[in-house]
């Protein structure tokens, strides 16, 4: 996980693309709708979620967004779905269908769903992020009455995420250079004044950052961002995103397309 | 332990996001009680990314050639209180789903309840502070430090296994996947403990006023201790059984709720068509759905089922690369139109 990650997808979401004008509440509604209709599968429904592919695939083609920084954030999603997914493997071996000489088990069908699963919630959810910028998802969260506090105590988070690394790295490095230490990581008999020291300096930071804001006005409860109203546009596109996602939930599309290729056969 | 949307059922999901939402909304009320200028939110704000860059340092654990970071529940509870720690951890686990794909929007509400709201509202006041009211010792420190931080992983492992089991994807036995989660997080607990122990020692010899004041505001928040949580835990078992009494409709199965749409605006719950295709469509969908209603339908036309798998087989492909080649094609008309 790195601090730069976050800061090329927050670059990405300055773009001008169609997608990055569509209203934020519009697009966080049409990512929770897409993940929601994308989990009601069956387990093993595997064919029948692969015409989801056409969210991430065309929005990414709008929005610019490397497919590598999305094979990236797939590789950090992997571990805990990939072990799901084996031992499914592991645990169902009932024969679903025999395709020539291999015998398709329950097992890999539902391993092949959970992966499938992953790669759409995750690309839904990197979209949204790369095509909206953080302080107007924040100020979405405002106008639904999540409590002020804690979007403040988000988007502080975010802001200092970068600082703070860097600092860390610091840290590391100064303590590699002085103990001649490898890259296998930091003794633990160090962990209390490596990690207590950079909580102390987190701890000032902290009230100097407090002073700065008081300095500039600041108010537990005072005013945020505003937002813009939503547009005829921005409706239609929420009905287009998630008509055509319900369509796509009821309508098997691959067995439709398997219907034409048999009745030609 | 971060868990993936793909595990979950988006029942299961919107009743952790229920419990999630609450302990947020009473984190956030008891937080910014007595703290109206906002003096306490550099430091919670802070706090959250120190987790966050903290635990990219990777301790040696001597004897093992692994090695483990700090966890964060149990440290930030005790450096600023259970309530405005959960708020940070929530930051965190927010910032992680959103930027880092390390969980996932639906999870997110499960993953805080196993990550935020166990180890800062559960294990803290019920473990770590009992045994730390007897005043701060260098040993009791790290005892209660193991056992807070092993203890509130192992019971946010036991969680993750039964979110997930409940969600039915995963067909791994209940028995086995506990034989799986429980010894490696008791492991990183312990280890994740001696670290934690190790940082509010430092901090504590330090600037023991910090450790204090976290103290009190937990002791003011919570004035009874362990008492003091039953309006949070009745909070949180209360959305948790109002929306699982709401979303247990489509817990079942979430093709009931479009049944019923269907029922609803068709008169039947099954779609009848009766043209050549439509009937095509059917018997290639009888013969490649996978699980037919959760069951495992026994066909009794296997050698007819070969070929129309297979054509099921060509259809999904063709519709993979028809999805995917939808968004080269946009890519490519925009880069034709830039040039």
């Amino acid at each position: 996980m790195s601090a730069g990650a976050a800061l090329s997808l927050e670059t990405l979401s300055m773009g001008g693309s169609p997608l990055h004008r569509v209203h934020p509440g519009v697009k966080m509604v049409c990512a929770f709708a897409l993940i929601v209709l994308t989990l009601s599968f069956g387990r093993t429904d595997v064919a029948a979620m692969l015409p989801f592919l056409l969210y991430p695939s065309v929005a990414i083609g709008i929005t610019d967004i490397p497919v590598g920084l999305l094979a990236r954030r797939m590789a950090a999603a992997l571990p805990f779905a990939a072990f799901a997914g084996i031992s499914n493997l592991l645990s169902d071996h009932a024969v679903m269908f025999r395709l020539g000489g291999l015998a398709v088990t329950g097992g890999m069908a539902a391993c092949a769903g959970i992966l499938l699963r992953t790669l759409l919630s995750v690309s839904y959810a990197l979209v949204l992020i790369a095509a909206t910028p953080f302080p107007e998802i924040t100020a979405q969260m405002r106008r639904i009455h999540i409590p002020g506090i804690f979007i403040q105590t988000l988007e502080m988070t975010y802001r200092y995420i970068g600082t703070l690394t860097d600092e860390t790295r610091g840290l590391t490095n100064a303590y590699r250079l002085r103990a001649g230490a490898d890259d296998a990581g930091v003794r633990l008999a160090r962990a209390g004044s490596l990690v207590g020291g950079l909580f102390l300096r987190t701890a000032d930071r902290a009230e100097r950052i407090l002073a700065a804001m008081r300095c500039r006005g600041f108010e537990a409860n005072g005013a945020s961002v505003g937002t813009r109203p939503a547009h005829a546009s921005d409706w239609i596109f929420l009905a287009a995103v998630c008509g055509s996602g319900l369509l796509l939930r009821i309508v098997d599309v691959p067995a439709l397309i398997a219907s034409v290729i048999a009745g030609m056969g | 332990m971060h868990m993936a949307d793909a595990l979950l059922h988006p029942a299961v999901g919107g009743v952790m996001w229920a419990a999630g939402a609450a302990a947020i909304g009473v984190s956030a009320k008891k937080s910014a009680a007595g703290d109206t200028s906002g003096s306490r939110l550099p430091l919670m704000a802070v706090s959250g990314a120190f987790v966050f860059a903290a635990q990219m340092i990777n301790f040696t654990i001597p004897g093992t050639g692994s090695s483990g970071h700090i966890g964060g529940g149990i440290l930030l509870a005790a450096l600023l209180g259970p309530f405005p720690a959960l708020l940070a951890i929530a930051s965190v686990l927010l910032i992680q789903c959103l930027f880092f794909a390390d969980g996932g929007l639906i999870a997110y509400g499960a993953n805080l309840f196993n990550m935020g709201v166990i180890p800062c509202l559960l294990a803290y006041p019920l473990v770590f502070k009992p045994i730390m009211s007897k005043g701060w010792t260098a040993w009791r420190l790290r005892a209660a430090s193991v056992a807070a931080v092993a203890a509130g992983l192992l019971a946010g492992a036991f969680g993750v296994v039964l979110e997930t089991q409940v969600s039915g994807i995963t067909r791994l036995p209940f028995g086995a996947f506990v034989l799986l989660m429980m010894p490696i997080h008791l492991a990183i607990g312990i280890v994740e403990g001696i670290i934690t122990a190790a940082v509010l020692s430092y901090v504590y010899a330090a600037r023991p006023e910090i450790l204090e004041r976290a103290a009190a505001v937990g002791s003011t928040v919570t004035p009874a201790g362990a008492r003091s949580l039953r309006p949070v835990l009745l909070t949180l078992a209360a959305a948790a059984l109002v929306t699982g009494a709401l979303l247990s409709q489509f817990a079942s199965s979430f093709p009931d709720g479009l049944e019923w749409s269907i029922e609803r605006t068709a008169g039947s719950a099954e779609l009848e068509a009766d043209a050549p295709a439509f009937r095509r469509a059917q018997s290639v969908q009888d013969a490649t759905a996978f699980m037919p209603d959760y069951g495992f339908g026994e066909n009794s036309e296997r050698s007819e089922a070969l070929g129309t798998a297979s054509a099921g087989v060509v259809g999904a492909v063709i519709t993979a690369a028809l999805a995917v080649g939808a968004g080269a094609a946009v890519r490519a008309v925009k880069r034709k139109r830039a040039a």
